[in-house]
């Protein structure tokens, strides 16, 4: 072989290795499917990517079981038909309700893992909407808060009457949880959609940020993007779920100090950490407590970022945000504060 | 001679480059068209620069009746008990699925080119 042929063989054979490893590390895998109430998209890049989001599939769908506070069989709905008597639940379970309790001490209760009772009283846990009158709703009350839940190492006393929901942090935590699980497995660039949950593992494959829509709450297109990597992003808004009765919305996202619908002014909220759970108990708490009393929440905090959109369309971002939000193309009019 | 074949040897490592990007674009874009899967399965492939309205019989015995106008799609009439899919609205981003619990439908807009990678909502 001559020495040219030589070093063309060794060339080709160092370009196919060269090739083929750029190839899988930028090939997406991905897996749908639902769980947790929610249309779930997951997609991770490079090798041993499929194993991974298989396995996430499996875990997840476990996590379901565990929590689902609809699901007969699920470990919150023991709890929740225990008419105050203790119940030995799992470490994860007890974790998450943990946190979720944690994050109701924080909000000073603008997120509550115990609003159950007030969400069923609107309809929204059954979709069959119905404005509850006032007194239905203070009878409701002093079952929310949460002092109405012990937990003592793994086991769960909750009051007579009181009910559990972690559908306010589960997705979120169960993104921190597959993000774990993939980068444990050895993936490096991956995004999970939970619903409208978003979760990033380190960038694209290519180096640059992942970009995230943020939805116009007044209509299907998109408000914003950020630009985000290895962080969550998660968003809150009256317009997931709402009904209208003689001219009058309601939404989801109740109060639990007044039992009604959360009218701050605000439209939605977005928050952006590295833990999907913070995110997606902030997004809610945060929407509850209306633009002025969230600052005040992200000046003494400061692990979070946030966007917030009014009901007079007026946007304001929190200042680590400055760099990696862009308004949309016909949205680029709208007013936007920078929080400091 | 030598000079000649190491540029016929760099003009077909250029020419395989292109191919490689033009095989495995990178996503940057508004979609074109959406998938439709029931259950996991793809049903076909709607392109979205055609206006058109058509109905998706569901296992169950109920259906949804789908729309794409001016690029868009949405769920325009559906059965299922919460009508969340209609609720949905219309959807044009790669990473703004429209989902029909009941009925088992997800609507993917795709397109060789998207806007976002994923959209919170």
């Amino acid at each position: 072989m001559s020495r040219f042929l030589r070093r063309l063989t060794a060339l080709a054979a160092g370009l196919v290795f060269l090739c083929s490893c750029g190839i899988s590390a930028s090939r997406s895998v991905d897996v749908q499917f639902t769980a947790m109430d929610t249309f779930i998209h997951l997609t991770a890049y490079g090798a041993g990517a499929s194993t991974a989001l298989n396995a996430a599939q499996q875990s997840l769908l476990a996590l379901e079981k565990q929590l689902s506070v609809t699901e007969a069989d699920s470990e919150i709905s023991a709890v929740n038909n225990a008419d105050g008597r203790p119940v030995s639940v799992s470490e994860d379970t007890a974790a998450l309700v943990d946190f979720a309790l944690s994050m109701s001490r924080r909000t000073d209760g603008a997120m509550d893992p115990t609003v159950y009772p007030l969400v069923r009283a609107w309809g929204f846990t059954a979709d069959e909407y119905r404005v509850p009158a006032q007194m239905e709703l203070e009878s409701l009350l002093p079952l929310v808060g949460a002092e109405q839940v012990d937990l003592s190492g793994n086991t769960l006393t909750l009051s007579p009457g009181a009910m559990l929901d972690l559908g306010s942090v589960a997705k979120g935590w169960a993104g921190d949880r597959l993000a774990d699980d993939l980068k444990q497995a050895g993936v490096s660039s991956a995004i999970l959609r939970l619903g409208g949950n978003i979760q990033t593992v380190g960038t694209k494959p290519d180096g640059s940020d992942w970009v995230v829509g943020i939805q116009d709450p007044d209509s299907e297109g998109m408000l914003a993007r950020l630009s985000v990597r290895d962080c969550a992003v998660v968003t809150s808004g009256g317009y997931q779920r709402a009904f209208t009765e003689n001219g009058k919305t309601y939404w989801h996202i109740i109060d639990p100090a007044t039992g009604h619908p959360a009218r701050t002014g605000l439209t939605s909220v977005t928050v952006v950490a590295p833990s999907g759970a913070l995110c997606d108990a902030l997004s809610t708490a945060l929407f509850v407590m209306g633009t002025d009393r969230a600052a005040d929440h992200w000046r003494e905090h400061r692990d979070f970022e946030a966007v917030f959109v009014c009901e007079d369309g007026r946007i304001t971002i929190t200042a680590g945000l400055e760099d990696s939000f862009t308004l949309m193309d016909g949205y680029t009019e709208r007013e936007v504060t920078v929080l400091r | 001679m030598k000079t000649k074949y190491w540029v016929m040897l760099f003009a077909a490592v250029a020419a395989a480059c292109v191919t490689a990007i033009v095989l495995f674009p990178l996503p940057q874009g508004v979609a074109n068209s959406a998938e439709l899967y029931q259950n996991g399965v793809l049903l076909c492939t709607v392109p979205l620069d055609e206006d058109t309205r058509f109905t998706v019989p569901a296992p169950d015995g109920g259906s949804n009746t789908v729309a794409v106008s001016g690029g868009r799609i949405r769920v325009e009439q559906a059965d299922c008990p919460d009508k969340l899919c209609v609720k949905q609205g219309w959807s044009r981003t790669e990473g703004y699925p429209i989902v029909c619990l009941p009925h088992g439908l997800v609507i993917q807009p795709k397109g060789r080119q998207v806007d976002f990678d994923a959209a919170a909502h």
